[in-house]
């Protein structure tokens, strides 16, 4: 399962922005299987595109209690998780005060939530003028996921 | 520590009337003043069964409630948030096991650095409060049937 997060987390934060392969608009070009184990998941959702990630995942971006999410699939149709971008605003009180206090020297780039069967985690990514920080949830704390010098 | 942690909640999610208490002082006001000092707007309140102070505030733009045992221990905090910031598995879980209810108030309670989530829905049947792990386990706080 945290093999599971780790790749999520990974995918989301280097693909977000760039993956490529836009296969399809709607549901054309996607395994049947895929498909329907997505719409069994996620019944009420309301599907906007899929695509496939540079790491052979199928995603799904959907709408969902007016909220737009994204989904990622492997070839058998098993849900390897789902995420949203939220505002820190949306964080666990615990989680807001601790970015706030510890970190209010550095600036959000991004912030979402992952979930899938077992756990909910949050990453977020954090920038000053000389470093870039991505910090993921453990519990009510953050901790320290990779860090990279500008 | 689990008793007083079930107290925090249930005084938070029944909105049980408490005596006022003023002025809070010793150990209380202190770890108080150490967690949040930034802290607006302090009412407090005692919840004498359990021996719990509670702590209601303005925070970081948002309205807190800190509830303390008689040695200035933190035992949880809850607040109010927005349907929207509850976690996808629990917003999910709650749609596929009540579609026919409404989702009304939400509170985010943490103690121990364990989150949970106090959902009350709305029904034509039934009004109940259903409590919430971050990744969607669901369990009935409370559950009232509607007299038809």
């Amino acid at each position: 399962m945290k093999k599971y997060i780790a790749t999520l987390a990974f995918v989301t934060l280097s693909f977000t922005a760039t993956f490529a392969n836009n296969i399809a608009n709607k549901s054309r070009n996607v395994d049947e299987r895929v498909e329907k184990s997505f719409k069994k998941e996620f019944a009420s959702a309301e599907i906007e595109s899929w695509s496939r990630t540079a790491n052979d995942l199928y995603k799904v971006q959907f709408t969902l209690n007016g909220q737009v999410m994204f989904a990622y699939l492997d070839d058998s149709g098993k849900l390897v998780g789902v995420y949203r971008n939220i505002l820190s605003t949306q964080l666990p009180i615990s989680l807001m005060t601790e970015l706030k206090e510890q970190y209010n020297d550095y600036w959000i780039t991004t912030l979402f939530e992952v979930a899938n069967e077992g756990t909910t985690q949050y990453f977020v990514t954090l920038e000053n003028a000389d470093q870039q920080l991505v910090m993921k949830s453990e519990g009510a704390h953050w901790t320290v996921f990779s860090k990279n010098k500008k | 520590m689990k008793k007083l942690i079930v107290i925090a909640a249930t005084a938070f999610v029944s909105l049980a009337s408490f005596a006022n208490v003023d002025p809070i002082t010793g150990k209380v006001l202190e770890s108080f003043r150490t967690e949040f000092a930034d802290a607006k707007n302090v009412q407090w309140k005692s919840l004498d069964d359990a021996g719990l102070f509670q702590a209601t505030f303005s925070y970081r733009n948002t309205e807190l409630s800190a509830f303390y045992d008689a040695e200035g221990a933190l035992v949880a905090t809850a607040r109010y948030i927005d349907k929207s910031s509850l976690p996808i598995m629990v917003a999910k879980s709650i749609q596929e096991r009540y579609p026919e209810h409404v989702m009304k108030n939400v509170i985010e309670h943490i103690a121990n650095g364990v989150t949970t989530y106090h959902v009350t829905l709305h029904g034509v049947k039934s009004s109940m409060i259903v409590s919430a792990t971050p990744a969607g386990q669901l369990s009935i706080f409370k559950k009232v049937k509607h007299k038809l």
